[in-house]
C-alpha cells in the first residue's frame, strides 16, 4: 500500500505537468446549420487497471445557420448532461422534509435531458422562479405545516439539485478555460458568455442582466474565484503550520489548487509535549490528544522531505521519511474560509454541519412557518446571527457550500495523482455529505451523462427532433426582429392551436435563414459598435481601424438596418480621429440614405466642433474626397 | 489676512512662471503599487482580436506619444506611505513606514487609514491626512502646495488636504441616477460604492480640465495594488490594468479637448512595484505569533490592526489603530498586556516588518522591581538586586536627565507656541463666506486648530513620559528601605523607551532566568543566569516552516535584518557618517556606510562582514571576509551588476557616489537597495539657522521623528510576507527587490509641452527626481534647484530642444 501511495505521490508532484488535459471540447454539426459543442472531462476509474474514461459534461447548442461567420452564430440551449429527471421514488423522498440522504433509484437515463438554460431567453427562469416563490409564500405556506413543509422541501431539493448541476458545469467551464493548452474549438467570448449566464442563473434577477454586461460578470466572477482560492490556500497553509500539520494542496496540471488535504506525521503524535492546537477554521478535533490517531490503522502514506522540508522522491540523498496520516480534505473554493468536506476521523463532522443548518431551516420555515417574508424581527435576527457566524469564519452560505461540494466531487473524479485507495475513500466520504434525495452517485452520473449525451445526439440528428425545435426557435427569433411584442404573443397562442405554423419547406427555410443571418450580422455589428463606444472615447485606439470600418460598412450594406444604426455610425465619426474611419462613417451614412442618416449628416455638417474639411465632406455627394492631410492615417 | 496671503501666493506664482515655460498644466495619474514589469508585460502583449497592445491607450499616449522612464525606482522601502511622501514632496524621507509608533508615548501614526480622517473632518477635528500633518509639522511642502489653492484639483489619496463632501455626495447621487434596468444589473452583478467615489473624482477632474485656471490635477487609484495583493493570476491583474488603461484614454481625450491641451502634461506614476508572479502564492509568516511565543520572548505585541481582522467583530471598528495581542507565555508581565506591551510591530507593506522592542534595560529594571516587590526575598539577594538595579540606573541616569531637560525645554517652547496659536485662533472669523471657502481659507484656519490640538496632546503625553523618566532617574537605594516600590508605578506604561543598541538586541532580556534571580559567588547578582536573554538576529534568521509546498519558495521566511549601526564606533579606517548593518546569518552580514564628499554629494560603501558584535561598552567588532556569494543584497554575484566580474572586488572595496551605485546595481535582484537603505536609515542632517523657540520647536519635531524609528527592519525572503491583518497571497512589496521597487513613470504632453514622443529614457532615476522634473518642465527651475533630487535631464534636454526648434 505504501509503495502505491508513494508512487501516486511522486506522480502527483513530478509528472503532473505532463498529464493529459483533464478537459476538452468537441464540436459536432447537428440539425440544419447548427452545432453541438460538448465539454468532456477525463474521469479516473477507481479500479487501477481500467483506462481513464471521458464523460460528456456540458453541451451547448450553437446555431450558426450554416455559416462560418461568428457574427451569424447564436448560442441557444445549455444541457448539463449529468443532470437527469428524478425517479418517482426520488421525487417522493424529496417532498419528505426529513429525508436527508440519497435515495438512489436512477440507474439509466436514455431520454433527452431538459436544458438547464435557454441562452436566447435567460429572463424566462427569473419569472418562473418568482412565480414559484410567490405561490409558496402567498398560497402554500398558509395551508398548514404538512403542505408547507413538503412543498418547501420539494422545491428546496429541486433547487439544490439544479444548483449542484449548474455548479458542476461551471467547474468544467472554469477548468477548461484554465487548461494550459486548451484544445478548445469554442470562441473564448462565447465560453465566457455561457459561464456568465450559468453563473447568473443562480441569482434571483440574474436572467435579467443585459448581454453587454456579461463580460463584466465573467471578469468579476473569475477574479473573485481566483482571490478566494489564493486566500483559502494561504489561510489553510498558515493554520496547518501553526498547528504542526502538513498541508497538501491538490492541483490539476497548470491550474490553481482548488482542494487541499491536511496530514499529521505519525512520529509527531508520539511527542511528549503535545503541540498546541487551534480549531478555528479547521473544524476538526485536536489530533494531538486523539487516542485514535495513536493506534491509527486507516490509510497512511510514506513521504520524503529534504532538509528544506521540500517533498522529494524516496531515493534522494538525505531525505527524511515521514509516515503521514490524512486528517481532512478542504475545498479552497468557499469564500473566506476553507470548507471542511471530509474528516477522516469522523464521517459526521461535515455532515453534522449540513444537517444542523438544514434541520433548523426545515423546522423554522417548514414546520413552524417562520420565514423572513414579512417577518422583520425574524429577518433581523436571522441576518444578525448569520452575519456574526459568518464573520467568525463559519460557512453559512448554502449555495457556496453546494458549489464547493460539487467542485470537489468533480475534481476528485478527474484528479489522477492520488493513490486509488485514498481517492476511493475520499469519494466515498464525500458522497456521505449528500443531503439531497434527488442526487445520484458519481458512477450513476457518469453513466447517465453518457446515455443522455447519446440520446441528445440522436435527438439532434433527427429531423423531427432538435432540427424542428431549432427551426421553430428561428422563426420566433425572426419575429422578434420584425413584429411587436403583442403580436408575437398572439402568434404564440395561435401556434398552440396549430394555427399559423411556419412553413417548413426547404425554400422557406432558406429564405428564413438568409433573413435571420442578415439580422444577426447587423445585430452583431451594432453590439460591436456599442461596446466599442462604451469602451473607449477614441475607437481606433483600442480597435483595429479595418475592423471598425468593416463593421460600419457591413451595417450600412445590410438589407435590414437596425434602428439607431445611423446614430451609432455618427457617434463613431464624432469620436474618431482616423481619416479612414471617418470617411467610412460618412460613406455609410450616405449609403443608408434614410431619414435618420440624413439627419445625422446634417447634424454633423452643422457641428461647429468639426473642421471645415469635415463639414464639407459631410455634405459632399457619394464620391471620395481627397484629404488635405492623410500622412499617418490619423486626422 | 489669509485672503491676502493667498493672493500674494497666487501673484508670486504668476510672476515666477517664466515666459518660456512649456508645460503650463500637469495632470498626474497616481497608480498605487503598479510594477513596471507587469505594465511592460501587458503593453507588449498583442491582443489577437484587435492586433493592438493589451493596453492600447497607454501604448498610444505614452509609448508612442510620450516618454517612458523604465528604470524608475523607489528610493527607500517599497511602501505606499514612504514612497508617496517622496513623490509628493521631492524631499528626503521622513515617513518611514505605513504605520509608525512613538517609542515614548505609544502614539500611532496610522498613515493609511482614511476612515478616521473623513470622520474627523466631518467633526471639524481634522483637515489633512495624517501624513500631511507630519510633513506640515516638519515644514515640508507638498507639490500641490507650490500652486495656489484655486489652481489645484486633488483627488482622494494618502497625502490629501481636505475633503470635498460634494464629491462624495455627487458620487452617490450619480450612482443611483441610472435607469432601473441598469441599477438592477448593478445590484445583481455587485454594487461597489468605492467605484462611485473614483468615478466622481474622474468626472470632476475632467470637468476641471475645462478650466484653464486649474494648473495641477491628480487622480489616485489603488485598484491594481488591491487586486495584485489578492491574486497572482495574470488574467485577474490584467483586468485591473485594463481599467487603468481605459482611464488613461478618458483623461487623455479630455485633455485633448481642453483649452490648455498643447501645454498640458499627463504623467502616470506609481509608488512602488509588487512581488507578484503567476502561479506562485505569497506566503505569510506570523511575526505576532513569533513574538508572542516563549521562544520569541513571550511579548505582548502592539500592532495597528487586529490580526486576522476580517474574522473578528472588533475588526469592524474602522477607527482602530492600536491593538494589543497578549502573549499567553509572558514570563513576567502576565495580565499586564495593555499596560506593558513589549513589542510594537508594523508588518504593513508585508515584505518587511518594523520592530520596536521595549528597551532591554527597561525590561531588566521591570523584572528587578517585580522581584524586589515580592515578600520573602533573602536579604543578600535583595541587596544584590538593588545594586543591579542601580547599576542600570547609573548607566542611564545622565542620559535620562539630559533627555528630560531637553524635552522640558522643548515642551516649554511648545507651550508658548500653544498660547500663541490659541490667540491666533481667537482672531479667526467664526464664519466663512463662499468666496473665502473657495480660497481655502476655512481649511487653513481649521488647520491651525487641528495643529493646536495635536500640540496639546503632544505636550501632555511627552510631559508624562518626561516625568516618568525623571522619577526613575531620581530613584535612590534609600527608597527601598522604607516602602515597597512597584514596577507598575515606576516604569512608564505603553512606552518602548530608548532604542535598543546592537548589544541590547544581541543580549535582549526577555524575562527572568529559569531559576529566578541568582547570586554570583562574589555576592553580586549573577546577571547571566538571572535573566533569560535572546539574540534576536540568529533567532529570526533561523525561523523555518515545515510546509514548503511551492517550488522556488524557500522554507525560511526571513531574508535579512537591517538596522542602524553607530558609525562612530566603527574602526577609524571606515570613517563613515552613517552605517546600516545587514544580517543574513552569522557568516553573511554587511555594513552599508555613507558619508558626504567634500562637494556635498552622498557617497556609499558596501562592506561584507562576519560575526559582528557590539560589546557592552559600545565597541563594535567584526571580521572582514573575502567577497563570496550570499551576502545581503547579493550584489557581487549578480549577473546584472554593471561592473565586470574581474573588477568587482576592487570596485566594491571603494566609496562611490550614489549615482555610480545606482547605475551599477539598479538592474540587479535588489536594484537600488544600497541607496534605498541609506535613505531609509539616515537622518537628514540638521543645518538649521533658527534660534530661540523656533529652534526648540524644530528640535522637538526632529525628536518626534527620531522616536518613530524602529529597532530593526526584517525583510522577507522571496515570495514571503509578514502580513498578519489578513492574507496577501497575490503578491507583496516593501523590500528592495527590483520587482518591488521598480515603479512606473510615464509622461506625455501636448504639442507645446516639449515632452518627447516615443522616447525611452534608460538612465536610472529614483523617486526624488519626480518633483524637480515636473517643476523644471513647468519652468519652476528655482523650486527644482532647492530639492535634493536629480531632474530627468533627458526629458528636459529634449524639451529645451523642442522649444528651440519651434
Amino acid at each position: 500500500m505504501l509503495e502505491t501511495a508513494l508512487l501516486s505521490f511522486l506522480i502527483g508532484t513530478q509528472v503532473a505537468a505532463q498529464a493529459l488535459p483533464a478537459y476538452r471540447t468537441e464540436r459536432k454539426p447537428v440539425g440544419d446549420g447548427a452545432e453541438l459543442i460538448t465539454v468532456f472531462g477525463r474521469s479516473r476509474p477507481l479500479e487501477p487497471a481500467a483506462p481513464a474514461q471521458e464523460i460528456p459534461l456540458v453541451s451547448v447548442l450553437r446555431d450558426t445557420l450554416g455559416s462560418s461567420d461568428p457574427d451569424s452564430a447564436r448560442l441557444r440551449y445549455v444541457w448539463v448532461l449529468t443532470s437527469t429527471k428524478p425517479t418517482l421514488v426520488q421525487r417522493t423522498a424529496s417532498a419528505l422534509s426529513f429525508v436527508w440522504f440519497r435515495t438512489g433509484g436512477k440507474e439509466h437515463a436514455d431520454q433527452v435531458p431538459a436544458p438547464v438554460l435557454d441562452l436566447a431567453s435567460p429572463a424566462r427562469s427569473v419569472w418562473s422562479n418568482l412565480a414559484g416563490n410567490s405561490l409558496q409564500a402567498l398560497q402554500l405556506d398558509s395551508r398548514g405545516a404538512p403542505i408547507r413543509s413538503s412543498t418547501r422541501s420539494y422545491r428546496g431539493n429541486f433547487n439544490d439539485y439544479r444548483q449542484l448541476q449548474v455548479f458542476r458545469a461551471l467547474g468544467a467551464l472554469d477548468a477548461l478555460e484554465r487548461e494550459p493548452d486548451p484544445q478548445t474549438v469554442w470562441p473564448a467570448t462565447e465560453l465566457h458568455n455561457v459561464y456568465s449566464r450559468l453563473s447568473l442563473s443562480n441569482r434571483t434577477f440574474g436572467g435579467l442582466v443585459r448581454e453587454e454586461n456579461l463580460g463584466r460578470v465573467y471578469g468579476k466572477e473569475t477574479s473573485r474565484r481566483a482571490e478566494i482560492r489564493g486566500h483559502d490556500w494561504e489561510l489553510l497553509r498558515q493554520r496547518a503550520e501553526a498547528n504542526g500539520l502538513y498541508f497538501d494542496p491538490l492541483t490539476l496540471a497548470g491550474q490553481t489548487p482548488t482542494q487541499a488535504l491536511l496530514w499529521v506525521a505519525r512520529k509527531d503524535l508520539n511527542r511528549a509535549q503535545p503541540h498546541a492546537f487551534d480549531r478555528q477554521f479547521l473544524g476538526i478535533a485536536n489530533p494531538w490528544t486523539d487516542q485514535r490517531l495513536l493506534h491509527w490503522a486507516g490509510y497512511s502514506e510514506m513521504r520524503y522531505f529534504d532538509a528544506d522540508n521540500r517533498p522529494v522522491s524516496a531515493g534522494t540523498p538525505g531525505a527524511q521519511a515521514l509516515e503521514l496520516i490524512p486528517l481532512a480534505l478542504y475545498s479552497l473554493d468557499y469564500p473566506r474560509v476553507p470548507l471542511l468536506l471530509v474528516d477522516f476521523r469522523s464521517s459526521l463532522t461535515a455532515k453534522k454541519r449540513e444537517l444542523v443548518q438544514h434541520g433548523a431551516n426545515t423546522i423554522l420555515t417548514g414546520f413552524l412557518g417562520i420565514t423572513s417574508f414579512g417577518n422583520w424581527s425574524f429577518l433581523a435576527a436571522n441576518s444578525a446571527w448569520t452575519f456574526v457566524r459568518g464573520r467568525q469564519g463559519a460557512p453559512t452560505v448554502r449555495s457556496e457550500r453546494l458549489r464547493s461540494y460539487s467542485e470537489a466531487r468533480e475534481f476528485l473524479a478527474e484528479y489522477t495523482q492520488l493513490a486509488p485507495e485514498l481517492q476511493a475513500e475520499l469519494l466515498h466520504r464525500l458522497d456521505h455529505l449528500a443531503l439531497d434525495p434527488l442526487e445520484n452517485g458519481l458512477d450513476t452520473e457518469a453513466r447517465v451523462a453518457r446515455e443522455q449525451f447519446a440520446a441528445l445526439m440522436q435527438y439532434a440528428q433527427s429531423p423531427d427532433g432538435l432540427a424542428a425545435k431549432l427551426e421553430s426557435d428561428r422563426q420566433k427569433e425572426l419575429e422578434a426582429y420584425t413584429r411587436p411584442r403583442a403580436i408575437r404573443f398572439l402568434m404564440a397562442g395561435a401556434r398552440l392551436l396549430r394555427i399559423g405554423l411556419p412553413e417548413n419547406s426547404a425554400e422557406a427555410r432558406a429564405v428564413r435563414h438568409s433573413q435571420l443571418e442578415a439580422r444577426r450580422e447587423a445585430a452583431a455589428q451594432v453590439r460591436y459598435l456599442k461596446q466599442l463606444l462604451a469602451s473607449s472615447p477614441r475607437p481606433e485606439v483600442v480597435e483595429d481601424s479595418a475592423q471598425i470600418r468593416y463593421a460600419i460598412e457591413r451595417l450600412s450594406a445590410d438589407r435590414f438596418t437596425p434602428p439607431n444604426a445611423s446614430r451609432l455610425i455618427a457617434q463613431v465619426f464624432e469620436r474618431s480621429l482616423s481619416f479612414d474611419v471617418r470617411m467610412a462613417c460618412l460613406e455609410s451614412l450616405r449609403r443608408l440614405d434614410d431619414t435618420e442618416a440624413r439627419i445625422e449628416l446634417l447634424r454633423l455638417a452643422e457641428d461647429p466642433r468639426q473642421s471645415d474639411f469635415w463639414r464639407a465632406a459631410t455634405l459632399a455627394p457619394k464620391t471620395d474626397p481627397e484629404p488635405a492631410a492623410t500622412g499617418s492615417g490619423q486626422f | 489676512m489669509l485672503l491676502a496671503a493667498s493672493r500674494r501666493a497666487a501673484l508670486l506664482w504668476l510672476l515666477s512662471s517664466p515666459l518660456t515655460a512649456q508645460v503650463q498644466r500637469v495632470v498626474i495619474l497616481k497608480v498605487d503599487g503598479l510594477p513596471a514589469a507587469a505594465l511592460e508585460r501587458e503593453l507588449e502583449r498583442v491582443d489577437p482580436a484587435t492586433h493592438k497592445s493589451g493596453l492600447p491607450w497607454i501604448d498610444h499616449v505614452f509609448r508612442q506619444g510620450g516618454a517612458r522612464v523604465p528604470n524608475f525606482y523607489v528610493r527607500a522601502i517599497s511602501l505606499s506611505a514612504p514612497s508617496w511622501s517622496l513623490l509628493d514632496t521631492g524631499q528626503h524621507l521622513q515617513i518611514r513606514g505605513n504605520a509608525e509608533f512613538d517609542r515614548y508615548t505609544g502614539r500611532v501614526y496610522d498613515y493609511l487609514n482614511f476612515f478616521p480622517f473623513y470622520v474627523g473632518y466631518a467633526l471639524s477635528h481634522k483637515v489633512d491626512m495624517p501624513g500631511v500633518e507630519v510633513l506640515d509639522d516638519l515644514k515640508i511642502p507638498l507639490l500641490i502646495d507650490r500652486f495656489p489653492y484655486t489652481d489645484v484639483y486633488q483627488g482622494p489619496q494618502l497625502y490629501q488636504r481636505g475633503v470635498r463632501w460634494k464629491s462624495l455626495q455627487n458620487g452617490l447621487t450619480h450612482r443611483f441616477s441610472h435607469s432601473l434596468r441598469e441599477l438592477l444589473d448593478e445590484w445583481t452583478i455587485g454594487f461597489e460604492i468605492g467605484d462611485s467615489v473614483e468615478q466622481q473624482t474622474e468626472r470632476e477632474l475632467i470637468q476641471k480640465l475645462a478650466d484653464p485656471g486649474v494648473r495641477y490635477l491628480d487622480y489616485f487609484t489603488g485598484d491594481y495594488d488591491h487586486v495584485a495583493h489578492s491574486s497572482p493570476d495574470p488574467a485577474v491583474q490584467r483586468l485591473a490594468l485594463q481599467r487603468i488603461d481605459a482611464l488613461v484614454g478618458r483623461i487623455w481625450t479630455a485633455i485633448e479637448a481642453s483649452p490648455l491641451a498643447a501645454q498640458t502634461a499627463l504623467v502616470m506614476v506609481s509608488d512602488h512595484g509588487m512581488n507578484t508572479q503567476p502561479g506562485v502564492f505569497s506566503q505569510g509568516y506570523d511575526l505576532v505569533r513569533f513574538f508572542n511565543s516563549r521562544a520569541g520572548g513571550g511579548h505582548h505585541v502592539v500592532t495597528n490592526r487586529h490580526p486576522l481582522t476580517e474574522y473578528k467583530l472588533r475588526g469592524l471598528d474602522p477607527f482602530v489603530s492600536e491593538v494589543v495581542t497578549p502573549s499567553a507565555e509572558s514570563s513576567y508581565l502576565k495580565d499586564l498586556a495593555n499596560d506593558f506591551p513589549t513589542v510594537t510591530l508594523d508588518p504593513d507593506g508585508n515584505e518587511r516588518a518594523a520592530v520596536y522592542l521595549r528597551n532591554s534595560d527597561l525590561n531588566q529594571m521591570h523584572i528587578l522591581l517585580n522581584e524586589l516587590d515580592r515578600s520573602g526575598m533573602q536579604p543578600a539577594l535583595r541587596r544584590a538586586a538593588i545594586d543591579a538595579l542601580f547599576e542600570i540606573l547609573g548607566r542611564h541616569r545622565a542620559h535620562w536627565e539630559a533627555t528630560v531637560q531637553q524635552l522640558r525645554s522643548e515642551l516649554a517652547a511648545l507651550h508658548r507656541a500653544i498660547e500663541q496659536q490659541r490667540l491666533r485662533i481667537q482672531s479667526q472669523p467664526s464664519k466663512w463666506t463662499a468666496a473665502q471657502r473657495d480660497q481655502g481659507l476655512d481649511k487653513a484656519a481649521r488647520r491651525i486648530s487641528v495643529q493646536l490640538e495635536s500640540w496639546r496632546e503632544a505636550e501632555r503625553s511627552y510631559s508624562d513620559y518626561a516625568n516618568a523618566l525623571a522619577r526613575l532617574a531620581a530613584l535612590t537605594p534609600a527608597d527601598f528601605d522604607n516602602h515597597r516600590i512597584s514596577a507598575e508605578t515606576l516604569i512608564p506604561k505603553r512606552a518602548m523607551g530608548d532604542s535598543n543598541s546592537i548589544h541590547d538586541l544581541q543580549n535582549y532580556i526577555a524575562g527572568p532566568g529559569a531559576q529566578g534571580l541568582v547570586l554570583a559567588p562574589d555576592g553580586s547578582l549573577d546577571l547571566e543566569r538571572s535573566f533569560e536573554r535572546i539574540d534576536y538576529f540568529p533567532l529570526l534568521a533561523s525561523q523555518a516552516v515545515r510546509n514548503n509546498v511551492q517550488p522556488g519558495v524557500g522554507s525560511h521566511p526571513v531574508d535579512f535584518i537591517a538596522l542602524s549601526a553607530p558609525a562612530n564606533r566603527l574602526p577609524s579606517d571606515l570613517a563613515a557618517e552613517d552605517a546600516v548593518w545587514l544580517y543574513r546569518d552569522q557568516d553573511r552580514q554587511a555594513l552599508v556606510l555613507s558619508r558626504h564628499a567634500a562637494a556635498g554629494g552622498l557617497e556609499l560603501r558596501y562592506l561584507p562582514v562576519r560575526g559582528l558584535r557590539q560589546d557592552a561598552d559600545g565597541a563594535i567588532r567584526f571580521d572582514r571576509p573575502r567577497w563570496t556569494a550570499g551576502f545581503p543584497l547579493e550584489i557581487w554575484e549578480d549577473r546584472q551588476f554593471a561592473i565586470p566580474a574581474s573588477d568587482r572586488d576592487q570596485w566594491l572595496e571603494g566609496w562611490h557616489s550614489e549615482l555610480d551605485w545606482l547605475q551599477a546595481v539598479h538592474r540587479t535582484e535588489y536594484s537600488n537597495g544600497i541607496v534605498a537603505l541609506d535613505e531609509q536609515f539616515s537622518r537628514p542632517s540638521a543645518r538649521s539657522l533658527l534660534t530661540g523657540d523656533d529652534a526648540l520647536m524644530e528640535q522637538f519635531s526632529a525628536r518626534k521623528r527620531r522616536l518613530t524609528e524602529p529597532d530593526f527592519l526584517i525583510f522577507a525572503a522571496d515570495h514571503w510576507n509578514f502580513n498578519v491583518r489578513g492574507f496577501n497571497p497575490g503578491g507583496n512589496h516593501g523590500s528592495f527587490r527590483r520587482i518591488s521597487s521598480r515603479s512606473v513613470l510615464l509622461l506625455a504632453g501636448g504639442a507645446e509641452s516639449g515632452i518627447p514622443r516615443g522616447s525611452v529614457i534608460d538612465e536610472p532615476y529614483d523617486s526624488l527626481s519626480f518633483v524637480p522634473t515636473l517643476l523644471e518642465l513647468m519652468g519652476k527651475n528655482q523650486g527644482a534647484r532647492n530639492l535634493p533630487g536629480r531632474p530627468i535631464k533627458e526629458l528636459l534636454t529634449t524639451a529645451a530642444k523642442s522649444t528651440a526648434t519651434r
